[in-house]
């Protein structure tokens, strides 16, 4: 899925690019209302985060041109104004969420990921649209969401793609380059702390003992494996 | 703009301009009616001194004609000479006492003049009264007496002066009506106003006229009056333009009445204007400070929102190998937050002051949303050394507004960790009864003394005491906790305990069907 972040400043820009690339999303950038137009019409954009007070055209106002031409893409409000009407001009104006600044990084996850599992609903996600099972672990790639029994985990694109990946390789060892290629992006420039710290924080979630992982397992030297036991 | 002070203002101008419109024109109306009917007065005085003119010449006229009447014995040649040297006169004649005519008869020889005269006025002869007064009866001796016979020959007007003597004889001359014009013209006044005057004869004809202006074809004259007898038939008349009879009237009352006019309204607007800028400047001053409480915030929100993102963005990254990274960093995630529920504050209490803050309850869970603000606090509670007690039976999804919640609980968090740390523990217990939930926040500080329960809960109140000495704080957390909570139909009091501080919280929180 691509994102296209319109912020004027570039550091918070920046920050948002990085927040939603550890997501697993594409992302453009734009730095002012009409950077933002021009990237949407010319490039395929599946959402959008718009700061609302940006020079030239603001993001009020970007907003109502693609709702011209675009009645469904999902858009998301990330903004330091915080009065009740800038909320309902923004609802109004047809976005899907409104964020106020400033913002907590779980906050942000959290709302891009409901948004996204909207978009996702309406089709076939990275990972592939139907339900799968790991272990005890069944993933639902349009809500990315895993649940194991009651209990109910977020998971990121990025996420279901790892899962995937492992879901579709049973007991085979994936290799950083690949487990990168796939899920990172063929442009990425792979770095192993990055990965190591994804799967670690991954197993957090969805391991039943994070230190003793029964779904991604380490194979040293090597790479990661999935035993693919019982899975469907 | 407030739409009903506008109107009000707007009418309290246009209303008296109004009255005073309509009052001024009656005014000038008036004045009007009253100037033209003494402009009409002066004319007709005017055309009164040409007719007495007309009178005093005819009464001249008629002098000359007793002298030229005043014959002894009926000579015709005599008579005919008599009337040769009075040029005024065209023909004499003698009538008998009998009616029979003696001068000039048929029965003798008559000149043309005479034998015209004799056709033009055969009527004359034919009449018993012809030369009786209006009081005299027909027939019978008359007294002496004189008059004017008028009569109508051949579109012009024609005079007969007759006298009647004592011996009944009538002795009568003719006028001759050319002279009579001409030397009556002369005797009328000569001015050159800017009027027109005209002596206007029986068909209507100007027999004379004189002024500067010329009245347009059928033109109504001002003023007119009929001459007395024997010209009684014959009319003066009087024509001005209306400009110049009108004009300096009215024109004067018309700009006096414009002038008031205009200085009411201008008084009346100026004064509707200040009455509009000094009703609003409360308004515009309160609309300034909140623009400025605004902007401020939003310029604080841009680095923080930078400060912490990156933080958390840190946080992800950082070594869990090293856990003074972990703690520095948590610290500053700690504190980026606190900045950004201070701002939070400032902005929610600007809106309370400005009566805009509203709620959105939304379903969620009350202990959840807790434990999220208490997670928030967690470090600094840590490093202050306060442990915290849960207590949590709300975990029902109820119709909670979560930013309120949280900025109340945030609030007395808050407190907790500024002034009653040294107790060294924090319990917080929830229930849920019906559509209330109730939130008990117990510290073992200091306590608030129960004579400070109201004071603590006004804005921008600090208590003082060795406590809240050197204890960084504006007063506001209190003050708009509460306020939060009445408006979720609730309230925040101080409750009474043996030790510390109890803020028991109440919302009005209906379940929610999930």
């Amino acid at each position: 899925m691509r994102v296209l972040v319109a912020e004027d400043d570039a550091n918070i820009r920046d920050g948002l690019i990085e927040i939603l690339a550890d997501e697993g999303y594409q992302t453009l950038a734009a730095a002012d209302g009409n950077e933002a137009l021009a990237l949407f019409e010319r490039e395929t954009v599946d959402f959008l985060c718009l700061d609302i007070m940006m020079p030239g055209m603001s993001g009020y106002d970007v907003c109502r041109e693609i709702r011209r031409k675009n009645a469904a893409v999902p858009i998301i409000f990330i903004s330091a104004k915080s009065e009740e009407i800038d909320k309902v001009i923004g609802l109004e104006l047809g976005a899907d969420d409104f964020i106020i600044k400033p913002f907590g990084v779980k906050e942000v996850v959290a709302r891009i990921r409901a948004v996204s599992r909207r978009c996702l609903a309406t089709r076939a996600p990275a990972g592939g649209g139907e339900k799968f099972t790991l272990d005890d672990l069944d993933v639902y790639p349009s809500e990315l969401r895993a649940r194991r029994g009651e209990a109910v985990v977020d998971l990121s694109l990025r996420d279901v793609r790892l899962l995937r990946l492992f879901f579709d390789n049973p007991g085979k060892v994936l290799d950083r380059g690949r487990i990168f290629n796939v899920c990172w992006g063929l442009d990425h420039v792979p770095n192993s702390r990055t990965l190591d710290q994804h799967i670690s924080q991954l197993r957090k979630r969805i391991e039943i003992d994070p230190k003793r992982p029964r779904i991604i397992r380490t194979v040293h030297g090597a790479g990661y494996r999935y035993e693919g036991i019982g899975d469907s | 703009m407030r739409p009903r002070l506008l109107i009000l203002l707007v009418l309290s101008v246009v209303a008296p301009i109004v009255v005073l419109a309509l009052v001024g024109q009656k005014i000038v109306r008036d004045e009007e009616r009253l100037v033209r009917e003494e402009v009409d007065g002066l004319l007709a005085a005017r055309l009164d001194d040409v007719a007495e003119n007309v009178e005093a010449f005819m009464a001249a006229r008629q002098r000359l004609l007793d002298a030229a009447t005043t014959v002894g014995n009926v000579d015709a040649a005599a008579l005919r000479e008599r009337a040769r040297e009075a040029p005024f006169v065209s023909q004499l004649f003698v009538r008998a006492p009998d009616g029979s005519l003696l001068y000039p008869s048929a029965a003798g020889s008559l000149t043309e003049n005479e034998m015209a005269f004799l056709r033009r006025t055969e009527q004359l002869w034919t009449k018993a009264d012809s030369f009786t007064l209006p009081r005299e009866g027909a027939g019978g001796r008359q007294a002496p007496g004189h008059g004017w016979y008028a009569s109508y020959w051949q579109n012009g007007l024609n005079l007969i002066y007759w006298r009647r003597e004592v011996d009944g004889r009538v002795i009568g001359a003719e006028v001759d009506r050319v002279r009579l014009l001409a030397d009556l013209i002369a005797a009328l006044p000569r001015s050159n106003d800017q009027g027109r005057t005209r002596l206007v004869d029986a068909r209507g004809a100007v027999a004379h006229q004189w002024g500067r202006y010329e009245p347009r074809a059928g033109e109504v004259p001002r003023v007119e009056r009929s001459l007395q007898a024997p010209l009684h038939a014959w009319r003066l008349q009087y024509y001005i333009s209306p400009r110049a009879a009108d004009a300096s009237a009215g024109q004067s009352a018309a700009y006096g009445v414009l002038i008031a006019v205009t200085a009411v309204a201008l008084a009346l607007t100026a004064a509707a204007v200040f009455i509009y800028r000094e009703s609003t400047r409360a308004i515009r001053d309160a609309m300034q400070r909140v623009t400025f409480v605004n902007q401020v915030s939003h310029e604080l929100k841009t680095p923080l929102t930078n400060i912490r993102m990156y933080a958390e963005l840190l946080e992800r990254e950082v070594d869990e190998t090293s856990p003074k990274a972990v703690r520095h960093l948590a610290i500053i995630v700690s504190e980026s937050q606190r900045l950004s529920r201070l701002i939070g504050n400032v902005l929610a209490f600007a809106r309370q002051r400005r009566d805009a803050l509203t709620l959105h309850p939304a379903p969620g869970c009350v202990d959840q949303i807790i434990a999220d603000v208490l997670a928030q606090h967690g470090p600094s509670l840590e490093q202050l050394g306060i442990a915290v007690n849960l207590d949590l039976d709300a975990k029902a999804t109820v119709a909670v507004d979560r930013d309120a919640l949280s900025q109340i609980i945030g609030n007395l968090v808050s407190n907790v960790e500024k002034y009653a740390a040294s107790g060294r523990r924090v319990g917080v217990r929830t229930s849920h009864a019906g559509d209330i939930v109730t939130v008990r926040v117990r510290d073992h500080g200091p306590g608030i003394p129960a004579a400070d329960a109201d004071e603590v809960f006004r804005p921008f109140s600090r208590l003082q005491s060795s406590v809240t000495e050197g204890v960084s704080g504006a007063g506001i957390g209190l003050s708009l906790a509460r306020d939060l909570a009445r408006l979720h139909g609730g309230d925040l009091v101080l409750a009474p305990c043996d030790s510390g501080a109890c803020l028991t919280l109440t919302l009005r929180a209906p379940q929610v069907a999930t």
